[in-house]
């Protein structure tokens, strides 16, 4: 069966007008055509010229409705042109290529930019800024901050720049780079581009570097055995024969490749295409060890040995590094300020026999490499403001991905009470920081009062600020936002409330305007009476500004004596002087004063939120009379022999965790004192008291303290295992292959091990790696490794033991570096790309010569169209003409009569008023009524409603007298409006006129009647 | 049904009456109508292009011509209808903070030539540059002041910081005073007097608080004078007070006559910033967080009529924080908004600060 087809019928432009639904126009002629011919008849008592105009107005009020049925739009077409350069500012690019750009669009807008076309400008980086929105004001382009630079994404400037166009222009996108993209698909914007009518020119930088040398890589076995000597193979590609200077480090210090020469590195002499250069390292101190490379090159070569030219293009990618794991086990770092923090927990493990490094918080690793040279780190009493974002989420990655252990072990400062809520080590823990809605414990309360942040990125910052702040606090604290807003002044952002719900003031941060503030006053009045009203124990307010606005010191007082501290946060003040207002607001108040005055102490602003919320966790702290944690009974590892425990007098209040977490001590309301799990790869054990005589006094003179401690630290250290694994790695693409080769402890190929790996990113994020077994103790996997910097990749492994004895299992680590950005390996453009784009979208391959360019130019261009719906004018108008021809068909106008009637009204002159004019026409109408008599009455009136329709017989026989204003009276011979034509050639009696109409009529009828019988 | 017919024009006359005489005392044709101003046009939009803004928060206007100077501390003389860059530079210094005050008025030394005051707040002096006049000026380039007065510090001749500057002239339309408003902690009123070639400090009135003050004195409280004009005709000095909500008149020696926002059946203002003097006794006051412009009776504090509302559309204002006045139409500095509004309100400006050399010094204008 044949499907029905559906006939779509597309706009129809006429001149200015466009009709949707053109369709209904067949209507005009059809309806046309049965006008006419229905008027044919129905006409035929019109003299002929009035019949051809009631027929042409009957059809324009058909061919009015109609079209309007047709929705019809006014259309008015753009005339500007709209050109936004999207330019590739990435690092493959010389900046110096700027002044030539700028030079190129001048010239080019002189050339053939109009008044009022528009220029915009969108940078491609690692992301895309508009630098300049299109706009007729634009001179010159100008950039502001481009981002990161270290690779392209030209799709998403594209898609930024199809974003920002403006629609009342046609638009033109000039793509200004060399083509070669590291994110995203230019291709595929460019099909958006074309499904949008927007045309891509591109101007291509082009790019061949001749003198080029590019460290590629520095090849390392990832492990290595202690005592072993590691061989480092640099591989190093050239274009042209090439003398230069190569010098490498091992963890920064230099290696000497030239014990000869008291100079660093050696001179080496580079072939055209790729050399590897080995270096064998005497072996070294376990622990991850680091190498960096770098070639200075000197000058290319002829075959004669002698300096021909230049040797290199881009120094960005002249040097690598690379990561190998030289043997190292059983260390673990102790993470402590003080050492009365310290000394009772060290003094154990040492005694045990595990080789402890302690560090104090400035001193804490902040790669994952370096942590990667530890099997545990142990957190006593620890801030989470003592740690970046950056260092936390290493953290968690070093126990998720790499299987470190970590223990966390209480104070004042620690877990809720230090700030750890919701940071990203949070999810770590085998406790929840947040302790549960049930615990009647104090409430604290804070408000942020926010100006406006005059700095780099300052919306980014104060956004972020707000966040830690809020993120730091409990579920069971409030918090409030006070800020000035231009469309509402002086208001809460976020009203004072219990955090039950955080989404909604993280919505409230996102609204947030950062307005001008005049005056701190009406702010810090607002905040004071919310916080006074606050049912909370501790109550605070932080205020960030660079503290220029007006502040009153009485209403400090008045905070003061309430007992509400201000803490105040001074950025990038206008004068230091400034500073002077905010350090009053903190010293009368008891609250703290943080100058940020820098760049670099811009990134500490979300730490010192966080510090400052915690003056409102104090109350997750219990401190009280000595009591002993419950024991849960568990047969567990970490617990072994440990029957109880000592009192302690103090904890960080928490609640259970749930899941696979296991609780060994409980303390008040059955508080978790004591969990431990395993996380991802790793194990983590908390502690919410202490290990020192603050709160456990009782348990540093306790018998098994070494033993408890010990097993802890044992249970959450990385099992090193039996087995030799050697792993190498190597790159392919943006993919890197992970090789194992197996031995077990007697030396033979170790098969059937089942691994679990995952690999640390350089950004913090991880990913599973399956890895299988690919020959006899031979595994592989394949990582994804685009970007450029240090992965870690981290294994466990399990394989059936002999017959009889237990599984072989372990962890083995392995380093793989991306040494620099794929920006600087493509030595030469990328011209295809460019003209597909071009060739795709309608676009042109410009050619650097502005005025043959003509960027601005209306060819190939669709000019933009905007289209307004006059439909309901077009109906009016029909509706209003259909009025009209009512009243041709009704009433007949005689204008030569009607002009006669006003010439004569104009000689009469003024005596002729309106009262003695409706007076007569009263009693003429009198009359005219006595005349005709009673009997022709509803008759008559019956007429007069029909129309007067007169065949041409008739016409001939009497000729037209209708008066429609009543009989010839004395006064009607001077009629105002004469509407009937020829007048008589004698005046008729009024009663012979009105007999001889009727007849007309009746004869009319007559004869009508008989047609419609025939018909 | 006569005396019907006759009475209804003199009925319609009287209303007429009641309408013109609202109109003529307001001095705007839709006095008293709360909502969106009128516009004429819109000149500028967000951008660092000669003739776009930066967040502008200083204006002043004459003949035809007006001058703007936003965050990115560029000084643009722009056409007061088409918006069209006709000259201007950037203020040599800009790290510490941007300008928050301008005033065009003839050279404290030659009346005939006209002179930009600005009050570089955050670098606490007076510059006075000459008007720029060319429109291939390039307005991100440093330039020098003629001359340029102040230095930081409380103490006579000192400022914390200025807003905005006052020239007080004579009947030549030579300068002979100089009003200037500041905050900080030292929020005052100084007083330069302009004799013999030289500004030299004279007084200073006020300090920061938010009282009253006393009326007939020089003891009164700011908080954040922002905005200052000379009335001529009265001698008298008209100042906005953002931070107290008030507009204070003083005599020219620094006395208080009154204060207008604080009483009942006054205007009330919400931070107001803005301020230009119209005839008739009346000034313009435009409101940061009121996003509105306000015509205030100085006589007797009374509103006359408010317009705009908060908002991003044509005729509504965001934090706007200046007005001026070009010809017979009012502009408002949209500063949240980045333009200049050219508004309906019809007015005119008192005694243009520099109206007696005002003829010589248009000439002397490219």
């Amino acid at each position: 069966m044949r499907a029905c087809e559906v006939i779509v019928v597309g706009e129809l432009v006429l001149g200015p007008i466009q009709f949707d639904r053109p369709v209904w126009l067949w209507l005009i002629p059809v309806l046309g055509v049965l006008s006419w011919w229905i008027g044919r008849k129905s006409l035929s008592g019109m003299d002929s010229k009035l019949r051809w105009v009631a027929l042409a107005v009957r059809v324009m009020v058909i061919a009015l409705l109609a079209g309007a049925l047709a929705e019809p739009a006014s259309r008015r077409e753009g005339k500007d042109v709209s050109v936004t350069i999207v330019q590739d500012v990435s690092r493959s690019i010389p900046r110096t290529l700027d002044g030539q750009i700028d030079g190129y669009i001048d010239q080019a807008r002189e050339a053939s930019k109009g008044r009022e076309d528009r220029l915009g400008l969108v940078t491609a980086g690692t992301g895309s800024y508009v630098q300049m929105l299109p706009s007729r004001m634009t001179r010159g382009l100008e950039r502001q901050y481009v981002g990161s630079t270290d690779s392209t994404n030209l799709a998403s400037a594209v898609r930024l720049a199809l974003g920002v166009m403006p629609n009342d222009a046609a638009n033109r996108i000039v793509l200004i780079s060399d083509g070669n993209e590291t994110g995203g698909s230019l291709r595929s914007a460019a099909e958006h581009a074309r499904a949008m009518g927007v045309p891509i020119d591109v101007l291509a930088v082009r790019l061949n570097y001749d003198n080029e040398v590019m460290v590629e890589r520095i090849a390392l076995p990832s492990t290595v055995r202690g005592g072993e000597t590691i061989n480092v193979r640099i591989v190093i590609n050239a274009t042209k024969r090439t003398l230069g200077r190569l010098m490498l480090t091992q963890n920064g210090e230099a290696v000497d490749l030239d014990p000869s020469s008291e100079s660093l590195g050696y001179e080496v002499v580079l072939d055209a295409g790729k050399n590897v250069i080995s270096v064998p390292v005497p072996p070294s101190a376990p622990g991850p060890q680091e190498f960096d490379a770098e070639f200075v090159p000197i000058g290319t070569l002829s075959e004669d040995d002698e300096i021909i030219g230049p040797a290199d293009t881009l120094v960005e990618n002249n040097r690598a590094q690379g990561v190998t794991f030289v043997g190292r086990e059983g260390w673990v770092l102790v993470v402590a300020d003080t050492a009365a923090e310290s000394q009772h927990f060290v003094r154990a493990l040492q005694e045990a026999e595990v080789r402890v490094e302690v560090v104090s918080r400035d001193r804490a690793p902040t790669t994952l490499t370096e942590l990667n040279r530890y099997e545990a780190v142990i957190m006593l009493n620890q801030p989470s403001y003592n740690f970046s974002e950056r260092q936390q989420e290493i953290l968690r990655q070093y126990v998720h991905d790499s299987g470190g252990g970590l223990l966390m072990v209480g104070g004042p400062e620690s877990f809720g009470a230090g700030g750890w809520i919701g940071s990203p080590l949070e999810d770590a823990l085998p406790i929840q920081l947040d302790p549960p809605q049930k615990r009647q414990m104090p409430r604290g309360a804070l408000v942020l009062v926010i100006h406006s942040v005059e700095m780099p990125n300052g919306v980014y910052w104060g956004k972020q600020v707000c966040n830690a702040a809020v993120d730091a606090l409990s579920s069971r604290d409030l918090a409030g936002i006070v800020e000035v807003n231009w469309s509402q002044g002086v208001d809460w952002v976020h009203p004072l409330s219990q955090l039950n719900d955080r989404s909604a003031i993280k919505q409230s941060i996102n609204k947030l305007t950062f307005g001008d503030m005049q005056s701190f006053d009406p702010s810090l009045n607002l905040a004071l009476a919310g916080l006074m009203n606050a049912d909370a124990g501790q109550k605070h307010c932080i205020v960030i500004s660079d503290g220029d606005p007006t502040l009153s010191r009485s209403i400090l007082t008045r905070f003061a004596n309430a007992g509400i501290s201000i803490s105040t946060v001074g950025v990038f003040p206008h004068s230091t002087a400034d500073f002077n207002t905010l350090k009053d607001m903190a010293e009368i108040t008891g609250g703290t004063f943080y100058p940020v005055n820098s760049q670099a102490a811009i990134t500490t602003l979300p730490e010192i939120f966080i510090k400052e919320a915690q003056t409102v966790k104090r109350s997750l702290i219990w401190e009280g009379p000595p009591f002993v944690p419950a024991v849960v009974a568990a047969p567990i590892e970490s617990m072994r022999g440990i029957a109880a425990v000592p009192p302690i007098t103090g904890y960080v209040v928490a609640a259970d965790r749930g899941g696979l977490s296991m609780v060994t001590l409980r303390g008040q309301e059955e508080d978790p004192i004591a969990a431990q799990w395993q996380y991802g790869l790793g194990r983590v054990f908390a502690f919410t008291g202490d290990a020192t005589t603050r709160w456990s006094a009782d348990w540093t003179g306790w018998s098994q303290f070494r033993a408890y401690w010990e097993q802890q630290v044992r249970w959450v250290m990385r099992p090193s295992g039996d087995a030799t694994m050697r792993v190498n790695t190597r790159q392919e693409g943006e993919e890197t292959i992970i090789e194992i080769e197996a031995l077990d402890p007697d030396g033979e190929r170790l098969n059937f091990a089942a691994f679990r790996a995952r690999i640390a990113a350089p950004d913090g994020s991880g990913e599973d790696v399956s890895i299988r077994q690919i020959g006899p103790g031979l595994y592989q996997g394949r990582a994804t490794t685009t970007l450029p910097g240090s992965y870690v990749v981290s294994m466990a492994y399990r394989a059936p033991g002999a017959e009889g004895e237990s599984p072989i299992e372990g962890t083995v680590q392995a380093a793989i570096t991306k040494p620099f950005a794929d920006e600087f390996r493509t030595l030469t453009d990328n011209m295809p790309l460019l003209r597909d784009v071009a060739a795709l979208t309608g676009g042109r391959v410009l050619t650097w010569n502005p005025q043959a360019d003509e960027l601005w130019r209306r060819e190939g261009l669709t000019m933009p169209v905007s289209t307004r719906s006059i439909w309901l004018w077009v109906a009016m108008a029909g509706i209003g003409l259909f009025l009209i021809d009512v009243g041709i068909r009704r009433v007949r106008i005689d204008l030569r009569a009607m002009a006669a009637a006003v010439l004569r009204s104009v000689r009469r002159g003024p005596e002729s008023g309106a009262g003695k004019q409706m007076d007569t026409l009263h009693a003429a109408r009198a009359k005219a009524k006595a005349r005709i008599g009673e009997g022709a009455g509803d008759e008559s009136r019956q007429v007069a409603a029909r129309k007067f329709e007169m065949s041409e017989e008739a016409a001939k026989a009497g000729g037209e007298q209708t008066v429609l204003s009543g009989a010839p009276t004395d006064a009607l011979q001077r009629p105002k409006v004469e509407v009937a034509k020829p007048k008589p050639k004698d005046a008729q009696p009024e009663e012979e006129g009105m007999s001889r109409l009727m007849q007309a009529k009746k004869r009319a009828q007559d004869e009508y009647g008989k047609d419609d019988k025939q018909q | 049904m006569e005396s019907m017919a006759r009475g209804r024009p003199i009925r319609w006359r009287a209303h007429a009456v009641v309408v013109w005489a609202i109109a003529a005392l307001g001095g705007c044709a839709d006095r008293g109508n709360d909502g969106p101003l009128t516009v004429n046009g819109v000149v500028g939009e967000i951008g660092v292009a000669p003739g776009q803004f930066s967040y502008p928060r200083a204006i002043d206007a004459s003949m035809g011509w007006m001058v703007v100077i936003d965050k990115t501390a560029r000084v643009q003389r722009l056409d007061a209808r088409t918006g069209d860059f006709l000259g201007g530079f950037r203020m040599p210094e800009l790290d510490l903070g941007k300008p928050t005050g301008v005033t065009i008025g003839p050279h404290p030394f030659d009346a005939g030539r006209p002179v930009l005051y600005i009050a570089d707040t955050h670098y606490h002096r007076v510059m006075v540059y000459d008007v720029p006049g060319d429109s291939r000026d390039d307005p991100r380039v440093p330039r020098e002041p003629l001359l340029s007065f102040g230095s930081y510090g409380t103490g006579d001749g000192q400022f914390v910081y200025l807003t905005d500057v006052a020239p007080l002239l004579d009947e030549h339309g030579a300068v002979t005073r100089l009003y200037i408003t500041e905050y900080g902690g030292n929020d005052r009123i100084s007083v330069w007097d302009v004799v013999d070639g030289e500004i030299r400090f004279s007084f200073a009135f006020g300090r920061f608080g938010d009282g009253r003050g006393v009326v007939g004195t020089r003891e009164v409280d700011f908080q954040r004078p922002q905005s200052i004009e000379i009335d001529h005709a009265r001698r008298e000095i008209v100042m906005t007070d953002t931070c107290s909500h008030r507009v204070g008149r003083f005599t020219l020696e620094g006395e208080l006559i009154a204060w207008i926002g604080d009483e009942a059946g006054e205007a009330t203002f919400a931070y107001p910033q803005g301020l230009v003097l119209l005839e008739g006794g009346r000034a313009l006051v435009v409101e940061f967080l009121g996003n509105r412009v306000q015509i205030v009776d100085l006589e007797s504090g009374a509103s006359l009529g408010s317009h705009g509302t908060a908002g991003r559309m044509v005729g509504e204002l965001a934090s706007p924080w200046g007005v001026a006045i070009n010809g017979r139409e009012v502009l408002v500095l949209d500063s949240g908004n980045n333009r200049v509004q050219r508004t309906g309100i019809s007015a005119r400006r008192l005694n243009p600060p520099w109206a007696f050399g005002e003829a010589r010094a248009a000439r002397s204008i490219p």
